[in-house]
């Protein structure tokens, strides 16, 4: 029966992709551009960055409700057919408060039952962790990179490295080798939480990108079974495609998890941190309505740094995570994505302060992406636990607190955010021990030196 | 009243930059000086703003549309002194083949274009061969190529094959970027430039055509 309403309801969007609005993408641009900009002084919306985790319930509520407006004005843009799917506000308002407030993710003792968290929740976040989208090298260190995740105790969910390679081969957008990679993905990640002792664990993801390949992922044999997941992406800002689309149709028809990836651009079209928090707000409504989405994945992208831990980025992600923990029963997942590279106490510091603002915001997690994502192989499982472990020190702290503890540790890093600047740290092959994928005593003595810094905080892990 | 025009860049007012220019011409101002030191010093400096995110994009493409207003004024009157005072290198750019992500390449397409460069814009997800075959037809000196996605980034190494093969790799500057690429990378396949960031690909841009002559 909800298979069957979740049809309706995508035979309606892909009606109104077809038939609605014709605009030329350029002019959706500029719309989103004066409208965002107009919208954000409407309603009063103000970057402070004293006050990283925002503590004004008013102005909290009137993102949720800027991001309403912004999306109920434009509709969400389908650059296939150069149409709007136009959304009314009943429909989103419907959706809103059909969701369920928890998923039961993978299957069996592995599984994890990951909630709808509210602001100040006391209930631990769950991770979905992995190394998104960053290049990995394929075969043995590719499973093993995995496998470093799965293995954490803290962890609850793996997935999501983009190969460079399958058998020696560069991979391409739409070729022989994209749809092989998804399945060997799919196959390793199994893989991966098998020798982890964790057969049953979430996989949350394969990278790659076509979304006809992804398909290809999906076998309850030896690849995603219902009980994964798959993100399936909009593009920036507030844009679909029928080829997305079609994903989701065959997604919810095989029953897995439908993760809305939204990789909202601070800087870029929607301005500064106030407007990229209404379009972000605007952006987990589409998927909710449109992607017929379980849970939101929100990788903030700084159109600089690639990053989402400095000042900006924290201010943008936890008044997100707030306007919907308080208005809906969306559930955000923190992608983060930090500056650093593994083996370097910086990454781990980025991670710390990322795990605890979306854990007092009400959002889960998702990470750790590093160096931008331009590295390969520049990750490992330490930083995700440094995020979940955050997380969970900081579930039912209250925002105060969260922000007295912020104010103190930023300034350890956040003069090295640029790109540029960053330290990059080393490989995956680097920090472990490749045999037992377990992190070498320079990377363990780093993590437990920064979580002495945060425990003299006020911070226990 | 080169502080003006250069202000009114910065400040994305599209009539006072028409305003400025027009004063600018009847004040005696010669008008490919008022480019450079007005106009474009005023977009040097968004650039830079933007690059350390004083400013955000909406606030570049408001000070783009400020220097194509006073441009309108100050570069007919510049050709009517002198027709060849303003010569345009020309830079075809695209996403290259299998990526749709475009607003990198699009916040570089726009820098470029307001700093002087004619700028041929093909989009997003184009193959090697339409990219080659522009730059032939309009005698580009930058062909750039952009992408968000590893997967697409091979593509650019088979553009430069490609160039290499068809026996064109000198009439063309190449440069790179996107979120995945690195600098070393480039180097790697064998690129003339990459860039960082819009502000870093426009300044590689000119350095590039200073140091390597297309031929």
């Amino acid at each position: 029966m909800v298979t069957r309403m979740q049809s309706y309801r995508m035979d309606d969007m892909t009606k109104r992709a077809l038939e609605g609005p014709y605009m030329e993408e350029a002019d959706f641009d500029l719309k989103l551009i004066k409208r965002t900009k107009e919208i954000v002084k409407e309603h009063g919306i103000r970057f402070d960055p004293q006050v990283i985790i925002p503590t004004d319930d008013t102005m909290v509520d009137e993102v949720f409700n800027a991001g309403r407006q912004l999306l109920l004005e434009l509709g969400f843009y389908c650059q296939t057919t150069k149409r709007i799917i136009k959304l009314e506000e009943w429909e989103i308002n419907q959706v809103i408060r059909s969701l369920p407030t928890a998923w039961t993710l993978g299957e069996g003792k592995d599984s994890v039952v990951m909630h709808m968290r509210r602001v100040e929740d006391p209930t631990p976040p769950v991770i979905h962790a992995g190394p998104t989208g960053t290049l990995t090298t394929e075969g043995d260190v590719y499973v093993k990179t995995l496998r470093s995740y799965a293995q954490e105790p803290s962890i609850d969910s793996v997935g999501a490295g983009t190969l460079a390679t399958i058998d020696g081969f560069r991979i391409r957008k739409g070729t022989p080798q994209e749809y092989r990679a998804a399945k060997t993905l799919a196959g390793w990640a199994r893989d991966a939480i098998t020798q982890a002792g964790r057969p049953g664990m979430h996989i949350n993801d394969v990278a790659v990108v076509s979304p006809e390949a992804k398909i290809c992922a999906l076998s309850p044999e030896h690849g995603l079974r219902p009980t994964d997941g798959m993100l399936v992406a909009q593009m920036i800002e507030l844009k679909t495609s029928l080829a997305h689309l079609s994903l989701i149709e065959h997604m919810l028809s095989y029953g897995c998890f439908v993760g809305n990836l939204m990789t909202p651009i601070l800087g870029g079209y929607s301005g500064g941190p106030e407007g990229t928090a209404i379009c972000t707000v605007a952006e987990h409504l589409a998927g909710a309505v449109c992607y017929n989405a379980s849970y939101h994945y929100l990788s903030l992208t700084n159109v600089r740094n690639l990053n989402g831990t400095d000042r900006l980025g924290l201010w943008t992600i936890s008044i997100v995570g707030q306007s919907l923990a308080r208005n809906s029963n969306l559930m955000s997942i923190y992608d983060c994505y930090c500056a650093a590279g593994p083996g370097e106490e910086m990454l781990l510091r980025e991670a710390a302060a990322g795990g605890v603002t979306a854990s007092v915001s009400g959002m889960n997690l998702m990470g750790c992406g590093s160096c931008g994502g331009k590295l390969q192989d520049h990750l490992t499982g330490v930083e995700a636990r440094m995020l979940k472990e955050a997380g969970v020190a900081a579930a039912g702290m209250n925002r105060e607190e969260a922000n007295g503890f912020l104010r103190q540790w930023l300034p350890l890093y956040e003069g090295m955010v640029d790109i540029s600047k960053s330290p990059k740290g080393k490989t995956f092959q680097e920090l472990y021990s490749l045999s037992a994928a377990k992190p070498n005593k320079e990377w363990e003595d780093k993590y437990r030196k920064v979580i002495g810094e945060m425990a003299a905080l006020g911070i226990e892990i | 009243m080169l502080d003006d025009l250069a202000n009114s860049v910065i400040s994305g007012d599209a009539n006072r930059a028409a305003e400025a220019a027009k004063n600018a011409l009847t004040g005696g101002v010669d008008p490919l000086n008022a480019i450079t030191n007005g106009l474009n010093r005023g977009m040097k400096q968004v650039g830079e703003d933007f690059s350390k995110l004083k400013v955000y994009l909406p606030e570049v493409m408001m000070a783009a549309e400020a220097m194509k207003a006073a441009l309108a004024i100050l570069e007919p009157a510049a050709l009517k002194k002198d027709s060849t005072s303003i010569k345009k290198s020309k830079v075809v750019i695209a996403t290259i083949a299998g990526d749709i992500h475009d607003i990198g390449k699009n916040i570089v397409s726009l820098l470029m274009r307001a700093n002087g460069f004619e700028i041929y814009d093909l989009g997003r997800d184009v193959p090697i061969d339409a990219m080659i075959s522009k730059a032939m037809d309009v005698n580009a000196e930058i062909i750039a190529a952009s992408t968000l996605l590893s997967t697409s980034m091979p593509y650019m190494e088979d553009m430069i094959a490609l160039l290499k093969e068809r026996g064109l790799r000198g009439k063309f500057i190449i440069m790179v970027g996107g979120g995945p690429v690195t600098k070393e990378w480039a180097t790697s396949i064998g690129a003339d430039g990459y860039g960082d960031d819009g502000d870093e690909a426009v300044k590689v841009a000119y350095e590039l055509l200073q140091r390597v002559k297309p031929n």
